[in-house]
Parts: structure tokens; sequence; C-alpha cells
């Protein structure tokens, strides 16, 4: 508040005015003065803030100015970063938001599945040459974290950090856990890595939804091609070869009738839902902790402003930037 | 912790008050599963060919004319009857996973 005062009395004597505002000291005119005044008065090397009337001011350790209304300063301390109110999830879709990023859960029942799998005699383990076959086999409950994220200049689209995992029942708490998917092209990472627990592989995925210009489609679109390419496309040994492990491989041992896929065919063809009786790896997370793992993964929480240099950091990251020491522009 | 919940925000989609304890309701016998890409619903429609089903909610469930039809885990053609209790799944079987050896993947 001395600042303000010391400003203001500066201003005063320059200009004979009695109250001037502080938008008039940063006025670029008088800009060179005062800053020059500033650093002759002996400032110290942090950043400065100043509210006067409805606008805050920030003066930077380099001397450079910038203003914001109040109005528009606290709309973007609690304002979501993203608006969803024109975005509607498909059914059964719960989805949650933080700071700049989304997650979807998708949840499907207990279904038989026609796939294409690797042949047993295919030369090639993936990529070019792989020979695939139709495969019949029942899945469990099927949970898929579709991720969305802010990428620039604000367009939220999916992400490549989907997750998949099975249940032996429907989500009803998010307290529930989850198991590892025994899926080929599901990757394992260390659980103390800041990857994917259950890595989709969408190397190839369709982005033609990112072509979309409404968000509604962009996002709808994006689940429709995550699962096409989950569910559609061929299944290969590409985990063991990248990322050291699928999830099929690593669930082999959990239950005979899952530990190749021609038992796996044969179970679901005798007793269609045995599926909710296996055993599947448990990941020790709930559904809550896959979602707050991910989102801490992806840095998606707003940062906290605790410092003048974080209220700086709001103020100049405004669109249109404001011209420096010219906070005329907003008023 | 606490000041990062309070900004999150969770949503859900669902059908609307009928639907909000889908989860506890037993499911019909008479009704079939009908399954194209996010869209699942238990709709009755047993007695009807592939083909009717798929002109029928072609709009609703974005149904590609060009789909395959998976009845209970195997592909069947535009004439086959459907029976209550099965599942029909509209899909594209295309394309495979992870192909490039040299591409470098990241989640």
């Amino acid at each position: 508040m001395k600042r303000v005062l010391l400003l203001r009395q500066q201003f005063t004597r320059q200009k004979g005015s009695t109250k001037p505002s502080l938008s008039a000291l940063f006025n670029q005119k008088k800009r060179g003065t005062i800053i020059s005044r500033m650093k002759a008065h002996g400032m110290n090397n942090g950043y400065e803030i100043y509210f006067d009337k409805d606008y805050l001011y920030v003066v930077t350790p380099e001397g450079k100015c910038g203003s914001i209304s109040l109005e528009s300063f606290f709309d973007k301390m609690t304002a979501p970063q993203t608006d969803l109110s024109r975005v509607i999830p498909p059914k059964g879709v719960r989805a949650w938001m933080l700071g700049n990023a989304v997650i979807w859960l998708y949840e499907r029942e207990p279904q038989p599945y026609n796939f294409k799998w690797i042949a047993g005699d295919s030369a090639s383990r993936f990529g070019r040459g792989t020979k695939y076959r139709e495969v019949s086999i029942t899945l469990p409950y099927l949970l898929v974290f579709a991720v969305f994220a802010i990428v620039p200049p604000g367009h939220l689209t999916l992400t490549s950090a989907n997750e998949a995992f099975f249940r032996t029942g429907p989500v009803s708490s998010p307290d529930d856990e989850v198991y590892f998917p025994a899926l080929l092209n599901c990757s394992k990472f260390p659980k103390d890595s800041d990857r994917p627990l259950s890595w989709i592989c969408t190397q190839y995925l369709d982005r033609s939804f990112d072509r979309e210009h409404d968000l509604n489609a962009r996002m709808r679109g994006g689940l429709k091609s995550l699962l096409r390419c989950l569910l559609e496309s061929g299944f290969n040994y590409s985990s063991e070869h990248h990322e050291g492990a699928s999830w099929f491989s690593e669930s082999r041992h959990v239950d005979e009738r899952i530990s190749t896929i021609e038992t796996w065919e044969a179970a679901s063809k005798s007793k269609p839902l045995f599926v909710l009786d296996v055993p599947w790896l448990k990941s020790g997370f709930t559904v809550n902790q896959v979602v707050q793992r991910i989102f801490k993964n992806l840095k998606a929480a707003r940062p906290p402003i605790k410092t003048a240099a974080d209220v700086a950091r709001i103020v100049f990251n405004q669109r249109p930037a404001t011209s420096p020491c010219d906070p005329d522009l907003l008023l | 912790m606490n000041e990062r919940n309070k900004h999150q925000e969770q949503q859900s989609g669902g059908g609307g008050i009928g639907s909000l304890f889908d989860d506890d309701e037993e499911q019909s016998g008479d009704l079939v599963t009908v399954t194209s890409g996010p869209h699942v619903e238990h709709l009755p429609v047993s007695d009807m060919s592939v083909g009717e089903i798929r002109t029928r909610f072609s709009d609703r469930f974005d149904i590609d004319p060009r789909s395959v039809a998976v009845l209970d885990g195997h592909d069947v053609n535009d004439d086959v009857v459907v029976r209550a209790g099965q599942a029909l799944m509209f899909m594209h079987r295309a394309g495979e996973k992870g192909r490039a050896k040299d591409v470098k993947r990241e989640p």
C-alpha cells in the first residue's frame, strides 16, 4: 500500500492531480519515469501487485507492467478451464474434469466378442507379415478410461494416455477396484512410473475426430475411435516388443481357462460368463485412484496461486495479452 | 488434496430417472443386447433379422452399413434372425495395433 501511495504522490507532484488512478500511473507515456523512479527507490527483485478501484496491477522485476479487472481475475481463478456445457457423454459414461483434462469412464457389460487375434503360426509377432485369425471370446466388464486434454491452442481432444481394465461386476462406487485386462496391446508399465497402468496402444488411432469443430462431436468421435482401435483392430505382440509385456501375457497364469487364446475360446463356448469367476490380476487401484493418477500424470490440476509471480502469470497470460503498462486497453 | 477435489467435477451421462440405478435392475430375458461403437442397449428386437435391426437403428446407433454383424461372438449375415438373450454387435474388423517396428510409441 505504501508503494501505491508513493506512486500517487509522485504522480501528483508531476501532474498536480489530487487522486490519480493507477491506470493513469501505468499509462504508457509515464511508464519510463515511474519505473525508473521505482528502481531508484531501491525496489526489490520480486513481483509486485497493486489494487486500484476494480483493477489489479502487476509489475515484474524487469519493470514490465500489466493489469486485469478484478472480475476477469476471479473468473479465471474459479472458472473451469474447459466449458463442457454443450457436451453430452454417451449413455452410461461417467465423466471427471480437473483443470485442463477430462476423463470419460466407459463401461461395457460382459459380452462375447469376435476379435482379430494374432494366429499361432504367424511368422511375425506384429507389423508387416503378421497373420491373424478370428477368435470368439467373452470378456467380463470392460472399463475404458478415455483421457481428453487441452492441446495448444486450447483444443480439447483425446490424448494417447488411455487405459483399459476389467471388472467382475459393474462399477457402482469410486472405491471399486479395477483389474488388469488380459488383452494383448494393453501395455504394462511400472506402477511407480508416471506412465499409464494399462496403456491402450493407440499408435495408429484414426484421429479424424480432431477435424470436428464441435466439442461434443469431437469428444464422442474420440471415444468411438478409441473403442474401435481397442476392440476392432488386430491384437498382436507389439506391447511385448515395445513395452516389455501386455496384460494378456502377464495374466496367463491366473486361470487355466485364459492361459491361451484357444482355452479362452473353449471356455467361452461352454460357459460364456466364466469370465466373472476368473481371478483377474488385481491392480491395487480403485476407479477413483486411477482417475486421480491420470490427472496427476497429466499435471491437470490448475497450478496453485501462492505468490505474486503466480498472479503475474495469470495477468500476462490473458488473451489477448495485455500490452505492457497499457491497462487502458482493459478499461 | 481437498483443494484439488473442490475444483474437480463429476458428471454422468444417463438416460433419465428410469436408468439411474440400471446396475440394480434385472435384465429382461426378452431383450437383445445391441452394440455399435460406444452405444449399447438392451432392446426388444427378438425375432427380427439382423438386417431389420441394422436398418431400424442405423441412426440411433450410428451403424455403418458396411459394418460386420457379430451375433454371440460369430459373424452372421443380415438374414439371420436374432433371439432373446443374444448379443448383437456391429463392428469394423480392420487394421491392427502397433504395427510399426521403429516408430516411437509414447503414451
